[in-house]
């Protein structure tokens, strides 16, 4: 990753100095002119290659008294699993030519109850390229965790959520928490 | 390095002063450098090469990751259930002689309740009767594992309390024991209590 950085801010800095010579020894714009062309240059040579990931989807869970095991003295049950495929991924603006790239998953509370737990798993693969593992449920924490792996664009790629640590011990409330994915360069 | 050798003006001028790039290729270049570097104001070079590393160090970490998110929502409704279990027949059909009828009690049936509520709830119970009720007392103890029972309440058509102090609780088969009495005046045949029992806040 960092051979690949020091080399785009190389090709960059190429490029800014032939735009510099050419810009003011030969077309002599305003300086105004040519800093901002600077700025916009560099950042669309800095960024057009940047990997990107794209979520489709989300889960809401409604829990009332006809999820309690067995009715009216009984718990509410613990565990609920949403649909596999319940969210999509897409991968994208990779490299190409085999570029792998990891996928890391945290979640950033916005009304949590620190009893639910909440797992996630990839239930297929997608389109494109490859993908690899994350194919058990990893219980997701407020720390990013590597989930999985892969290279090149791939779109479509599935996961399942379980929602773990139910019961009527948890006050009546909406609870929310925003999982966060992650693509890096590998 | 692009642009230099596209400089006809000072390639024309180095000519002019006898210097030919084929025969002294060092000393031309020397002097295209000199000459660049004197036309291009230093102060702004160097405002240009601070921009450049500040948006490229801004711009790194967009192309190292990229994130995105959804949320998880789980919606948690407020539950306070109740439930009985099947109906029961006490039948008062024996009396000592100079004595009123003789009490019958009857604990086979169950209370079962869940609350999730955070706030206290209490469950109450009352009864609706056909066959009416004079001459005969109902009554009902309910055990209660997490709440406090309220011992044994005689019912009637307005609620009472049989357990209070009920918070995030699922007590399932709590013995409810029923006692009937019935006096002289109590008319003989049927008579149907049917008790509601209700969680309530407290």
């Amino acid at each position: 990753m960092y051979i690949k950085l020091v080399r785009s801010f190389t090709v960059n800095a190429f490029c800014f100095l032939q735009y510099c010579f050419l810009q003011v020894k030969r077309l002599r714009v305003s300086k105004a002119i040519f800093l901002f062309s600077l700025i916009v240059f560099t950042s669309v040579m800095t960024t057009t290659n940047a990997l990107d990931l794209l979520i489709t989807g989300g889960w809401s869970v409604i829990l009332d008294s006809t999820d309690l095991v067995s009715g009216a003295g009984s718990n509410l049950t613990s565990q609920y699993e949403s649909s596999t495929d319940q969210v999509l991924v897409d991968i994208y603006n990779s490299a190409g030519g085999g570029d792998t790239w990891r996928v890391d998953i945290s979640k950033s509370d916005i009304s949590w109850n620190n009893s639910l737990s909440v797992y996630c798993k990839r239930t297929s693969s997608g389109t494109g390229g490859s993908v690899a593992g994350g194919s058990s449920y990893l219980g997701i924490t407020n720390i990013d965790q590597q989930f999985f792996t892969g290279s090149d664009n791939v779109t479509g790629i599935g996961f399942q959520y379980k929602l773990d640590g139910v019961s009527v011990s948890i006050p009546p409330a909406v609870y929310s928490t925003s999982i966060v994915f992650t693509v890096v360069d590998t | 390095m692009p642009g230099y050798s596209r400089d006809f003006s000072l390639h024309t001028k180095l000519k002019n002063i006898g210097i030919k790039n084929s025969k002294n290729w060092t000393l031309y270049w020397k002097l295209v450098d000199n000459k660049i570097h004197r036309s291009l104001n230093m102060k702004v070079f160097v405002k240009l090469i601070v921009i450049v590393v500040f948006v490229s160090l801004l711009s790194c970490p967009l192309w190292a990751a990229s994130s995105d998110s959804h949320d998880v929502t789980v919606t948690i409704s407020a539950i306070n259930e109740v439930a009985v279990s099947g109906n029961i027949t006490m039948t008062v059909n024996a009396a000592v002689p100079g004595q009123p009828p003789t009490a019958v009690q009857n604990a086979l049936s169950t209370l079962d309740y869940t609350t999730n509520s955070a706030t206290a709830k209490k469950i109450t119970a009352g009864y609706s009767v056909t066959g009416g009720a004079t001459g005969i007392t109902l009554e009902a103890t309910a055990a209660s594992a997490s709440g406090t029972s309220a011992g044994k309440v005689a019912l009637g058509t307005v609620a009472v309390s049989v357990i209070t102090g009920l918070t995030q609780c699922s007590d399932p088969a709590q013995v409810l024991t029923y006692d009937v009495t019935a006096t002289e005046a109590a008319t003989v045949g049927d008579h149907v209590f049917t008790v509601t029992y209700t969680m309530v806040d407290e």
